[in-house]
């Protein structure tokens, strides 16, 4: 125990160390500059551009360089007047603290879902339980993973660098987490309803977070959404973050005067009108659409953003925990503005699944096009835009990628999460020669 | 009842006066200025003042020299002041001096509306699209994402009697692409009343005068004093046209010039509407070196002095020289000039305040604009900075800096009204100080917008311009002014406007033949994340049926065949 908080705390000071160095250097403005750590909602430039309209007594929503909602600029406001030298500082303690949470958090996650596996590994055959269990010991050490790789996946050293407003956002949703393994299910809404007023798109956290509650709740067995108790708690629950997020819109609406915000912020995320380059799949989809086409696939890819929450709240019902890492690749896959924060967080919380790890089949494939797309975008980008030997067919070919990368990769987690599944209910099935024998999906 | 018409008829009769055409007067002139350079600066001034209140024209009025066009034009949308102007080539600052009027290359459109205006934005409008109409230039394309109001760099030229001076009534535009030809030119010398038929309009000839290394063309109205009690207005419209001309080019190598020369064409004829028709010379230079004879020798000469800085004009009527030459049979109008020695190109002291301003960074994606003003005065000198920057080059104003002689200083004042897509420009005003002997830096940086594919002008490649920056102050003396020897009444100098350089920048586009190609594989994309979720979801796990035979591959192709 000793031993592992002397690691952990060494881990952190050298995270601490890293970005400080980073964000005091002159690297600082370059890593700001690039399109995949900042985008038009997260760039801390436009932050600053924000607060210094608002000291212009010049609303910031009249203008279109602040898209973030009136509380999130008031907060920015109040940084920059009182602790303008303490930014950096600020950036970075946060950045360490959320892997601590992520750390925190998915070391409770185990120990539940440890807890919650119990009762169905105890039906099972001896062997195929060992097989099936997560070891005990193994758990301390996978979080102590967590830590490390958030602390130094570049992704998220790169984003608290650009001191891009997704650090607070990566925080929030750490803390989310952090909760609700504690069970803590008002505060996680709450949360939940904070993440969701800033940028909308975190609405879709609701359905993990509720369900974690909601089986935490029961000690772990597995609910039905008919049952009336939990019907009745799901449904309030929700009730009341949809309240406290109407409270957030209220009180900015009070702080701003009237409703304008609502055009620069979640109807700016709704409506794509920003075509700046990003990693996600909208801005060249949407720049290079024809204009009679431009609204019906503004519905479509919106409406494709939000949809698959509600098969996958059924399909994963047993591991909610597992749901919230799905729904978290979806908000980066999805999302009309993403950056490489969306992916680290979720990145540096996968080797709490490692138990998945030996049903997948995609791994090596999904590491090397992230590998290869790190390397090419900046390149291609340089290519275009720079030296404009390329154009934006390059740079938008490594989103692509990209993006089929993060598609391989939730695909192959559900299914080996299906896998498991069908072993933890069914045992593990051999042939004649030891090997599992293959599964498939039947619509029977 | 016949009878009560009648009654009704005789009471009235006093007060139904027959409209009588109201007075208008016309004078035309032609100011010839040689440039420190050795270049010739031409400045024609076409003048027609109607004596009455621009706030009472009226159709029905009987306009004798007013143009009908513009008389209709400003009652129909309530003007109070415009000023529009096209511009082709670069006026050299440093080397000429103020000009009379500084118009840059493009169109430039800046409107008062009166105040009672019901609906400015409507009027705002159906100006544009009229002078689009009335010039044959592309004013058309000024919408809300073109348009500013600016607070502090645009004062009325003319004066309010009748309402007050409201700036949420001015309106300002400019278009830095719009090129100018002989077709803004002929509908410009329409409005003339003797047209280019006669009088000094007709020296305007294109041919000449669009092979020239500096043309501008404007059109002002405005209201004007209508006696010196002021107590009433006049609406005046002041056409004029600057050409500079570079005479070693069209005279063999040699600094003279002639009026025939540079316009093709001599006077033939006066125009009689004109009340009076002049040709100023400068000849100020005269006491210097490069002193020159003009032939004919002039009628008479105006000396001014303007606070220490002399002036002096040869004079001449051209309707006594055209009725001269007519009596003696000649029907050659020309002024020509020569140089009594060799012509010396001497150092020239550029104006005391001058502006330019560059992109800067690389890559098209961001970048910064400077503005680097110089003040040459020993005193300090207060400027209006004006910077209309196109929406889709983000400013950041938090990263706006003034530094004069490398120290930070303060504006005095600040306005800035930040830019929306495809709504509203970004707009930046600034009331500063210049230091004495000071070089101001202003700079700011913007992002580039990546713009639609169908939003990109044609040769989308070649990039944007964004149109000049515009910098307004008083000057404190005469010294770089070009001086109109007809507006010589006042004692004080003229409020200075000058106009940095058109930007040119280049924006990032994306391959303008891939839009299918785009929308089929973001859809695959995005189809290869519902399928196997979709899959995944409604579907159970379980183990997999294998059949016996079709496991290996002979046996697959033979069951291939069966099947069909």
């Amino acid at each position: 125990m000793m031993c592992t908080i002397i690691k952990a705390s060494f881990l952190l000071a050298f995270g601490f160390i890293i970005r400080m160095f980073l964000i005091t250097s002159s690297y600082q403005k370059m890593i700001a500059d690039r399109v995949e750590v900042s985008t038009p909602v997260n760039s801390w430039r436009r932050a600053v551009e924000g607060v210094t309209l608002m000291k212009l007594n010049i609303s910031p929503y009249e203008g279109d360089t602040f898209h973030e909602v009136p509380l999130f600029l008031q907060f920015y406001h109040f940084l920059l007047t009182n602790f303008e030298q303490w930014i950096p500082l600020i950036f970075a303690i946060i950045d360490i603290l959320t892997g601590l949470c992520l750390s925190l958090a998915s070391y409770n996650q185990l120990k539940t879902i440890k807890r919650w596996e119990k009762i169905r590994l105890s039906k099972l055959p001896s062997s195929d339980a060992k097989k099936l269990e997560i070891p005990e010991k193994s758990i301390a050490q996978l979080s102590f993973r967590v830590l490390a790789i958030y602390l130094f996946l570049p992704y998220s050293i790169m984003a608290c660098t650009a001191q891009t407003t997704s650090v607070l956002i990566n925080f929030l949703v750490s803390l989310t987490m952090l909760f609700i393994s504690f069970g803590w299910r008002v505060i996680a809404c709450s949360l939940v309803a904070l993440l969701t007023y800033h940028s909308f798109y975190p609405i879709l956290l609701i359905f993990p977070v509720l369900m974690v509650s909601e089986k935490t709740n029961q000690k772990g067995k597995s609910f039905t959404y008919a049952s009336k108790s939990s019907c009745f708690s799901l449904i309030s629950c929700s009730i009341a973050t949809l309240l406290l997020i109407s409270i957030l819109v209220m009180i900015s609406k009070s702080i701003t005067g009237s409703y304008d915000f609502f055009s620069s912020t979640y109807y700016f995320l709704l409506s794509v009108p920003d075509f700046t380059p990003n990693i996600g799949l909208f801005w060249y989809f949407f720049a290079e659409m024809f204009d009679q086409f431009r609204e019906f696939f503004l519905w479509t890819f919106q409406i494709n953003s939000f949809v698959y929450s509600i098969p996958l709240s059924l399909t994963l019902k047993n591991n909610p925990n597992f749901f919230f890492l799905i729904t978290l690749i979806l908000l980066s896959l999805f999302k009309p503005y993403p950056s490489v924060s969306d992916l680290a967080i979720y990145l540096a919380l996968l080797p709490q699944w490692t138990h998945l790890f030996t049903y997948m089949k995609q791994g090596l494939l999904v590491a090397c096009v992230f590998i290869s797309c790190s390397v090419l975008a900046p390149l291609m980008w340089h290519m275009w835009i720079i030296l404009g030997t390329a154009n934006s067919n390059y740079y938008f070919g490594v989103t692509l990628a990209y993006n089929v990368g993060q598609i391989f990769l939730i695909t192959d987690l559900l299914f080996a999460y299906l896998k498991r599944e069908f072993y933890l209910s069914n045992g593990i099935k051999v042939d004649d020669k030891d090997k599992p024998l293959k599964l498939e999906l039947s619509a029977e | 009842m016949t009878l009560i018409y009648f009654l009704t008829f005789i009471v009235l009769l006093p007060c139904v006066h027959l409209d009588e055409a109201v007075k208008d007067d016309y004078s035309e002139s032609l100011l010839i200025k040689p440039l420190p350079d050795g270049m010739i600066y031409n400045h024609f001034q076409f003048k027609t003042i109607l004596h009455q209140d621009i706030e009472y024209l009226h159709l029905e009025n009987h306009f004798d020299r007013f143009p009908l066009a513009i008389g209709n034009f400003i009652s129909k949308n309530l003007i109070k002041e415009l000023t529009f102007s096209l511009g082709r080539g670069h006026w050299k600052l440093n080397t000429w001096g103020y000009p009379l009027r500084y118009q840059p290359n493009g169109a430039e459109l800046w409107v008062t509306l009166q105040n009672f205006n019901p609906n400015p934005w409507k009027s705002w409008k159906d100006i544009t699209s009229t002078l689009s109409g009335l010039f044959c230039a592309s004013l058309n394309f000024i919408d809300k994402a073109a348009t500013t109001k600016p607070k502090f760099s645009l004062k009325p030229d003319g004066i309010f009697i009748n309402d007050s001076y409201r700036p949420d009534n001015v309106f300002y535009a400019s278009l830095a692409h719009e090129a100018v030809c002989t077709e803004n030119l002929t509908p410009w010398k329409k409005l003339l009343p003797c047209f280019s038929k006669a009088g000094l309009a007709s020296l305007l000839n294109a041919v000449q005068i669009f092979n020239s290394n500096y043309f501008a063309l404007s059109l002002d109205v405005k209201s004007i004093c209508r006696n010196p009690s002021c107590n009433e207005t006049s609406t005046e419209i002041t056409q004029s046209v600057q050409v500079v001309f570079n005479p070693p080019a069209m005279f063999e190598g040699k600094h003279r010039w002639s009026i025939v020369k540079f316009f093709g064409t001599s006077l033939k004829e006066e125009c009689k509407l004109a009340s009076s028709s002049k040709i100023y010379v400068e000849t100020t230079v005269n006491d210097t070196d490069n002193s020159y004879n003009l032939s004919p020798l002039p009628e008479t000469s105006i000396e001014s002095d303007f606070q220490g800085e002399k002036r002096r004009f040869a004079v001449y009527d051209v309707k006594k020289m055209i009725e001269h030459n007519r009596n003696n049979n000649v029907n050659k109008f020309n002024i020509y000039s020569m140089y009594q020695k060799e012509y010396i190109y001497k150092k020239v002291n550029p104006p005391y305040i001058t502006a330019h301003r560059y992109i800067t960074g690389y890559g098209v994606y961001l970048g910064g604009i400077t503005c680097r003003i110089t003040n040459s005065l020993t005193k300090a000198q207060n400027v209006t900075y004006l910077d209309v920057i196109p929406w889709y080059l983000r400013i950041y104003i938090h990263t706006l800096s003034i530094t004069s002689n490398n120290v930070e200083i303060k504006p005095s004042k600040l306005y800035h009204k930040p830019g929306k897509d495809r709504a509203q420009p970004h707009h930046i005003e600034i009331i500063l100080e210049l230091p004495p002997l000071s070089d101001t830096i202003i700079t700011y940086d913007f992002e580039r917008a990546f713009l639609k594919w169908t939003e990109f002008p044609p040769d989308a490649n070649h990039g944007v311009y964004v149109g000049a920056a515009t910098l307004t102050f008083q000057p404190t003396n005469f010294q770089n002014l070009t001086i109109h020897p007809e507006h010589t009444e006042s004692l004080d100098p003229p409020t200075i406007k000058i106009k940095t350089e058109n930007l040119l920048v280049s924006l990032p586009t994306p391959d303008f033949s891939m839009p299918y190609n785009v929308i089929c594989l973001v859809s695959t994309v995005i189809t290869l994340a519902f399928g196997p979720i979709h899959n995944l979801t409604t579907k159970r796990a379980r183990i997999a049926i294998q059949s016996k035979e079709g496991s290996n591959l002979k046996d697959r192709i033979f069951k291939f065949f069966k099947r069909s």
